[in-house]
């Protein structure tokens, strides 16, 4: 992919050299940034990967958490399952997405699968800085929302998002950062209905798995609340063959997940 | 106590040899409270202190299953002899009489058994195949564990066999019962159901009294434990599948109530006078019933939604005649006719933070026949504060046939990443009558840390 966006720079300075007063109609939209992203970043099928979850109350550590994700596309259904693995407080709970907003839970204090309102997709993920609806971000998954390239600089492009659906928004707009060098979303900016800046994501240490990058650590700052998620991210595998079964409420229901 | 100890570590050291200690995982929970029952003539004196410790234990059995031990262990003393009793050691015999230990969850998970999809889970379990939050019509399957009013929608785990079935897009689930599990409550709130139980009875005792018959002796309540071989075991089978946004499920239940119930009684005359003296017995039992009935559950626009209707058939010939007495109050005359229970609930996000959660439900647990039901709301609300740190909390019961009502307003701060702090207190009230009211002098407030590992 690297090669190709080589290719497609050249092509593009060699066209504007020739057809200055075109330029304007060779810059890439914000759509196709997206897509150029989720080519060189997200477009696994699949992926398993392991977290520690901690969360900040200014700078005091108020959580710490062991999680396991796993995520697979099957068409244009893109589903996910989530298991707490320590402390014991949590152990146990299980969030699955099922797509098409199908999100069960699992809370082995009522040995009980919930389905999980719209309404609840708002709160906060397990007293994260991530909503159920954020949750998305973590792969950047921006399918609910269209893109403008609002800004560019020699180094990134600067979206701005706004929700396909006003109604399921919980932000007016969202502002995200693209690397030009490797695609790579380091920054994501929330801005509440209210048009506040609210949250700050940002990725660090990105990492090369084979042909996918993916970051080593994800930062979620409230900036008003004063609040802060840190996700310390394990080594991912990608594209490794998820059984159908695994994206079920039987499995939401196991202890320790198998794949 | 000692027998149980052993039991446990010799299940353990069997599990852990069997699977390798390299494949289990400890983790627990430290916990310390202090109880005050406000109504006490000398609350903080007669304060109830207790430390105790749950400890998980998880093993693997590679892709084929997994095992679960889970062991509860509590010291409780009134605060007045805690010090004597514990720090100075003083009387390490009466501080043994206060340890418990409990075997919460002992069991053994088989996955994919004979490469179908079908999970069994044998030994001690948590089992509910109800929708209603913390409560439902199909509770054969859950006996209450409550030492204090504040622990009531407590349940026991059950010993059985469950299998999960799932074939195409649906879910089957059984559990066979071998024996009963029988509700677990503490002294002070047994001592308070059999006032009222008493106090049932003073309305045939002034009525036989009037009729040249004095009750001079009353034998001690007795409970007479079931046996299997009169209706067989518990078995509950439930089927379910989504449809659009909800999931939908048929089950039909058999066991017995979880809880003795008063079910005949029987005077001896003890001399030849008028008016004649009589010892009066009364027998309890737990009481066989058979449900039929249909769950749902899902969303509603953006709130949750969830329902149950169950049809009870309690066991024919199990009430003496004598319990269809006119001279009862009307929730007393006992018999054995079918009746419908059922709730329906609703829990809403709003977009400030805050959650409602509302129940209305018709039959609590503990109503076993028709004469016993009542109406009920139940409800809950809580919103975080403080960056998620702070939960405040309030539930309430209301029972809309005596007009009695329970809160239970609690607090939660999550102090370090490990440790968290609470408190709660438990207001029982309303009409003179009521159950509630009568459990009045329970009223308590408790406060204490938990510290997980």
């Amino acid at each position: 992919m690297g090669k190709v966006y080589g290719h497609l720079r050249v092509l593009a300075l060699v066209t504007a050299l020739v057809m200055v007063g075109a330029l304007p109609a060779l810059a890439m939209t914000g759509q196709e940034v997206i897509d150029r992203v989720k080519d060189e970043y997200g477009d696994f099928q699949s992926q398993v990967v392991t977290m520690n979850i901690k969360t900040y109350d200014g700078k005091s550590l108020v959580t710490d958490r062991e999680v396991i994700l796993l995520t697979r596309k099957s068409g244009d259904v893109e589903q996910s399952l989530i298991k707490f693995l320590a402390p014991k407080d949590v152990e146990g709970v299980g969030l699955l997405d099922q797509g098409d907003d199908v999100m069960h839970m699992y809370l082995p204090e009522f040995n009980k699968v919930r389905r999980i309102a719209g309404s609840a997709k708002s709160g906060n993920f397990m007293g994260t800085d991530f909503t159920y609806n954020d949750m998305s971000f973590i792969n950047y998954d921006t399918s609910d929302y269209e893109a403008t390239l609002i800004d560019e600089t020699n180094e990134v492009y600067e979206l701005e998002l706004r929700t396909i659906d006003d109604k399921d928004s919980s932000y007016e707009k969202v502002l995200m950062t693209v690397g030009k060098s490797d695609w790579f979303p380091t920054k994501v900016v929330f801005y509440n209905t209210e048009g506040k800046l609210q949250k700050e994501l940002t990725a660090y240490d990105v990492t090369p798995y084979g042909k996918y990058k993916y970051p080593k650590r994800l930062e979620m700052v409230d900036i008003l609340a004063d609040h802060k998620t840190e996700i310390h991210i394990g080594d991912p595998e990608f594209d490794r063959e998820l059984d159908d079964n695994i994206f079920t409420t039987r499995t939401l229901q196991r202890s320790r997940i198998r794949y | 106590m000692r027998r149980n100890v052993i039991l446990v570590s010799v299940l353990v050291l069997i599990l852990s040899i069997t699977v390798g200690v390299q494949a289990t995982d400890v983790s627990g929970e430290f916990t310390s409270e202090l109880r005050v029952l406000t109504k006490e003539d000398k609350p903080l004196k007669d304060a109830m202190a207790s430390v105790g410790v749950s400890v998980d234990v998880e093993g693997d059995l590679g892709p084929d299953g997994s095992w679960r031990l889970a062991l509860d262990t509590s010291l409780d003393k009134a605060l007045s002899s805690f010090r004597d009793d514990i720090w100075d050691a003083d009387d390490t015999d009466a501080a043994e009489d206060s340890i418990t230990i409990d075997l919460d969850e002992a069991y053994l998970n088989l996955y994919s058994v004979g490469d179908e999809a079908v999970d069994l889970r044998l030994g001690k379990q948590y089992v509910d195949v109800g929708v209603g939050d913390g409560i439902t019509t199909f509770h054969l399957t859950k006996p209450v564990a409550a030492n204090f009013i504040d622990e009531l929608q407590n349940t026991r785990a059950v010993v059985g066999i469950r299998a999960d079935w799932y074939p195409d897009d649906y879910q089957v689930t059984a559990f066979l019962q071998p024996r009963i599990t029988p509700n677990k409550t503490g002294k002070r709130i047994e001592a308070v159901y059999q006032e009222i139980e008493k106090a049932a009875l003073m309305p045939v005792l002034y009525a036989m009294s009037q009729e040249g018959v004095q009750i001079v002796e009353m034998a001690p309540l007795k409970e007479e434990a079931p046996t299997y071989e009169d209706d067989g075991m518990g078995f509950t089978i439930k089927g379910s599948r989504t449809f659009g946004d909800f999931d939908l499920g048929l089950v039909y239940q058999r066991g017995y109530a979880p809880s003795p119930i008063m079910s005949g009684f029987s005077l001896k005359p003890l001399a030849e006078e008028v008016p004649v003296p009589m010892r009066l017995t009364t027998t309890q039992g737990y009481l066989p019933l058979q449900k039929v009935g249909v769950t749902a559950e899902g969303v509603l626009g953006d709130a949750g939604l969830w329902g149950e209707l169950t049809y009870n058939i309690p066991k024919d010939g199990f009430f003496g005649k004598e319990m269809d007495n006119q001279a009862f109050p009307e929730e007393y005359r006992f018999n054995s006719d079918n009746y419908v229970t059922g709730l329906i609930g609703m829990d809403y996000f709003f977009e400030n933070g805050v959650y409602v959660n509302g129940q209305v439900i018709y039959g609590f647990p503990q109503e076993v026949t028709k004469s016993m039901l009542n109406t009920y709301l139940a409800g809950e609300v809580y919103q975080d504060f403080l960056n998620n740190r702070l939960r405040l909390e309030g539930k309430v019961v209301y029972c809309f046939g005596d007009q009695g009502w329970m809160i239970m307003p609690e607090a939660v701060y999550q102090v370090t990443s490990t440790m968290k702090a609470f408190g709660k207190v438990a207001i029982p009230g309303g009409d003179d009558e009521s159950l509630f009211r009568q459990m009045e002098d329970l009223t308590q407030a408790l406060v204490g840390i938990s510290i997980s590992f």
